[in-house]
């Protein structure tokens, strides 16, 4: 009766999103294997240079991502469970998630003002800072939402159980936090392993990572093919973790 | 106790977050150059801004592909959530459209570029747009599917047993309902679009510069100037207000 | 003054799937009086809101008519058909006053300011808000009997013909349930609105509705009045699922059924079962089983008692008798006083109240 015009209408966003976002990722696969095939890949993953940069990435990333995690989870276990009031929630929640949507380029800039009153621009601990900074609220939102979504009643038994605090975090608690915690260690890593802007900004010679790569093989050297490949072997790495992302932790924003 | 100690801890991680951003305005107003050194008030630094015609075209730039991005991509994102958030459809939609936020952005960019050359398009306004918007009808989406989902039970064939024809279901229950999710969506996807570096520079063409890529032009090798700050602190202010609607309509969704 | 029409429903089938569960409604023939308060009953999954979409509208029938006055409105979508709805959600607009909520349907309609003003101070009247206290209150400041009224209100604003109600008391408090059904009936009488009740609630059902209709995985079971529903089902489903009942499975041969050595001569209870061979239910109701009786003209049972709870009232005994064959019987505390777990004891069965069942 009144389906089918509001089907029409609704195919237009797909449509959209399908040709701006899925096609060019598929094209960009595509240009990859346009140099020779499938041996662009090989070549790119047994390049020394290449390599050396995509373990350097990959280090710092998971510095960052460690870091990230032993800082958000004190704070997330507080607003779970150290909180009572549901607004009072909401408002932390919305103070963490503020920031968040806010260009990372303004946010490294205005870190950076602080760091060169310390001295720590340029460096590679003032970048480490900086892609902390950046990536925090991404660990503490997954890892908070699954902290809210253990039922207190499980601690209670375990309680009446003659379990002490401590054993019933260590027991219940950290047990069935751990798809959040795992959600949002991907979710950090893949950002900060593909993240450019702020180690530019606040890395300077130190700030040479994948993404800082494939911003030159594309803008600097025309290298499309080998740019493109690249940024696929990335691809599929978030394609990886967002798999898993949304299967043990997610479902929110 | 140990509820203190955290307390006191998540309230010095906030601060941790919102400090340099505070320092950033603070900074953009003080007469010394120098952090830290607070000298006096004043407002040289914006004033020099508007000086500036660089800064004022990409301004003008930045903020028309911001506009229409962010009307076309609330249209579109709200056909979307209109038709998928009220039928039980499926999180594979759902993934559909939130793959845009999580897949990095560089990975986008590098994408579009390519689309762009396979079709010959030239690199510009239309190409920085069209990019934009594919990112953002994906928040649009995020923040009205809530508003939706609240709608998408017999409220509406409520207004039907009371003789509303869908037009006018539409008109007087989906679209009050749905307005502050739409001004939240068109919000947040000015600002993200307003405030984007990474898709801009990668789209863009000669000549057609935004603020963020000024910025980073001129900050680039770890030097902050007062002229920036100031610029920084303007785009930072716009951020902060739509970040904040969008993300309190967002979770107030959330709360059924 | 009668304001209701008659509803009927011919022969509707619907396959219908939502979430996943389907229910199917197979060949539903109804006949709705005009001005009756008729209830639609069964467990969930049955098919019964399904039928009550059709009869609204909001949902289109694989096959069959439904008829207003005799008037076929099949084809006609809900906003075309002379109807006020009650959902089980209440589906109050949220953004929206009592008042505007009230008045919607007469704003569609386009009824001049004064006039809908008038009609809605009226209605609000009706189900009990006094118009100066609610009218501009918002939803959210409504307790869960308040919001009930004025979903009410609002579907009786444009003096439909039938009123439909999904369940609508069924996430209340017992009490407020209780207060609200009066209410329902209330308004019934003064309206002369066509009611069609739809409820998985079987007291509710007999407490409120002229007639009821019972219904199971999409088929209609027995319609009739309560009274006549209780004491004369038309199956088991029917006899199990109003009311407590005993339902026991015997043989039969040449119209006798023999249990451990007690022979029942069937056609005591229903002329046509003399000679049946086969299988069959015996149904009787707990409160029918006496304690005392004559033997010459009731049936008489042998049974030990296992169980005794006290009711009130009434007190519930579980007895064993007929070898292996447990059943119940709700007598009152008075008359069960003397008797004793382990007791053996003889219960009485007038052969008017016992209901056979052939499979």
């Amino acid at each position: 009766m009144r389906k089918n015009p509001v089907f029409l209408i609704a195919i237009l966003p797909l449509l959209y999103v399908l040709t701006t976002f899925y096609v060019p990722i598929i094209l960009m696969a595509l240009e990859s294997l346009k140099a020779g095939g499938i041996q662009v890949y090989t070549s790119v993953l047994t390049n020394k240079d290449f390599t050396s940069i995509i373990l350097y990435s990959a280090a710092i990333a998971f510095i960052t991502t460690l870091i990230t995690l032993v800082l958000a989870f004190p704070a997330a276990y507080y607003l779970s469970f150290g909180v009572e009031n549901p607004q009072t929630k909401n408002k932390f929640l919305v103070a963490f998630t503020v920031p968040m949507l806010i260009n990372f380029l303004l946010r490294a800039y205005a870190l950076m003002n602080i760091l060169s009153l310390v001295n720590l621009t340029n460096t590679i601990q003032g970048m480490i800072i900086g892609m902390v900074y950046e990536f925090l609220p991404f660990m503490l939102l997954p890892i908070y939402s699954t902290l809210e979504r253990i039922e207190r009643r499980f601690l209670e038994a375990a309680e009446t159980l003659g379990a002490k605090p401590w054993q019933a975090v260590l027991r219940i608690t950290l047990p069935l936090a751990t798809p959040g915690i795992a959600s949002g260690v991907i979710l950090v890593f893949l950002m900060a392993f593909t993240e450019f802007v702020v180690p530019g900004l606040l890395g300077g010679v130190y700030g040479y990572t994948v993404g800082y790569l494939i911003w030159d093989l594309f803008l600097k050297y025309r290298n499309w093919p080998v740019g493109s490949a690249l940024a696929f072997i990335v691809t599929l790495t978030s394609i990886f973790a967002v798999y898993f992302y949304t299967r043990y932790g997610g479902g929110n924003d | 106790m140990i509820r203190k100690v955290l307390k006191i801890y998540t309230y010095l991680l906030l601060a941790f977050i919102y400090a340099p951003l505070i320092f950033v305005i603070i900074q953009s107003f003080n007469v010394s150059k120098y952090p830290g050194d607070l000298k006096g008030f004043t407002l040289r630094w914006y004033s020099e801004l508007l000086l500036d015609s660089e800064v004022l075209t990409a301004a003008l730039n930045g903020a028309s592909v911001a506009l229409i991005s962010s009307i076309l991509s609330t249209i579109l994102g709200g056909l979307a959530a209109y038709y998928f958030a009220r039928r039980r459809s499926s999180p594979l939609v759902d993934n559909f459209f939130y793959a845009p936020i999580v897949i990095p952005e560089i990975v986008e960019s590098v994408s579009l570029l390519m689309l762009y050359y396979y079709v010959g398009a030239e690199l510009g306004f239309w190409t920085v747009l069209i990019g934009h918007t594919a990112y953002n009808v994906s928040y649009a989406y995020v923040a009205l599917k809530p508003q939706f989902r609240l709608t998408a039970t017999n409220v509406e064939d409520a207004a039907y047993t009371l003789g509303a024809k869908p037009f006018d279901v539409f008109v007087r229950v989906y679209f009050p309902l749905a307005l502050p999710g739409i001004i939240s969506s068109l919000l947040i996807t000015f600002s993200m679009s307003f405030d984007d570096f990474i898709k801009t520079a990668f789209t863009t063409g000669p000549g057609f510069k935004t603020l963020p890529l000024v910025i980073w032009a001129r900050a680039a090798r770890g030097r902050a100037t007062s002229e920036l700050n100031a610029l920084a602190t303007i785009l930072i202010a716009v951020s902060l207000l739509t970040s904040y609607i969008y993300t309190r309509q967002v979770f107030k969704g959330k709360e059924d | 003054m009668v304001r209701g029409v008659s509803v009927r429903v011919e022969d509707v089938s619907k396959t219908y799937k939502d979430r996943g569960t389907t229910t199917a409604l197979k060949s539903v023939k109804l006949d709705i009086r005009a001005g009756e308060l008729f209830s639609i009953l069964g467990p969930s999954g049955c098919g019964k809101t399904t039928l009550l979409r059709i009869i609204a509208g909001l949902l289109k029938p694989d096959a069959g008519r439904v008829f207003f006055d005799e008037l076929d409105v099949t084809d006609k979508p809900a906003y075309e058909r002379p109807i006020g709805m009650v959902f089980q959600d209440l589906a109050l607009f949220p953004h929206l006053t009592v008042y505007k909520n009230v008045s919607f349907g007469l704003e569609i309609a386009g009824w001049p300011k004064d006039k809908a003003e008038r009609r809605v101070k009226e209605v609000l009247e009706l189900v009990r808000l006094p118009f100066d206290v609610f009218a501009h209150r918002r939803i959210s400041q409504l307790s869960g009997g308040q919001q009930q009224r004025v979903a009410l209100a609002r579907a009786l604003a444009r003096d439909p013909s039938v009123l439909l109600l999904d369940e609508p008391f069924s996430h209340l408090d017992y009490k407020i349930r209780i207060e609200l059904i009066r209410e329902l009936k209330r308004l019934q009488r003064e309206t002369g609105v066509t009611m069609i009740y739809v409820t998985h609630d079987q007291n509710e059902a007999m407490m409120l509705s002229d007639r009821l209709a019972v219904m199971y995985e999409g088929v209609l079971q027995q319609v009739g009045s309560p009274l006549e529903v209780y004491t004369r089902p038309a199956n088991e489903f029917v006899a199990s699922f109003l009311g407590e009942a005993n339902i026991i499975s015997v043989e039969a041969r040449g119209g006798v059924a023999e249990v451990k050595g007690v022979k029942i001569d069937l056609s005591l209870f229903s002329p046509e079962l003399s000679g049946y061979d086969g299988r069959v239910l015996l149904f009787f109701r707990p409160e029918d089983v006496k304690l005392s009786g004559d033997p010459s003209r009731m049936i008489q049972l042998e049974a030990v008692v296992i169980e005794k709870t006290f009711l009130g009232p009434l007190t519930k005994i579980v007895l064993d008798g007929w070898g292996d064959v447990k059943f119940e019987a709700l007598a009152p505390t008075r008359e069960s006083w003397g008797i004793e777990v382990g007791e053996r004891v003889r219960m009485y069965l007038e052969p008017s109240s016992v209901k056979i069942f052939t499979r």
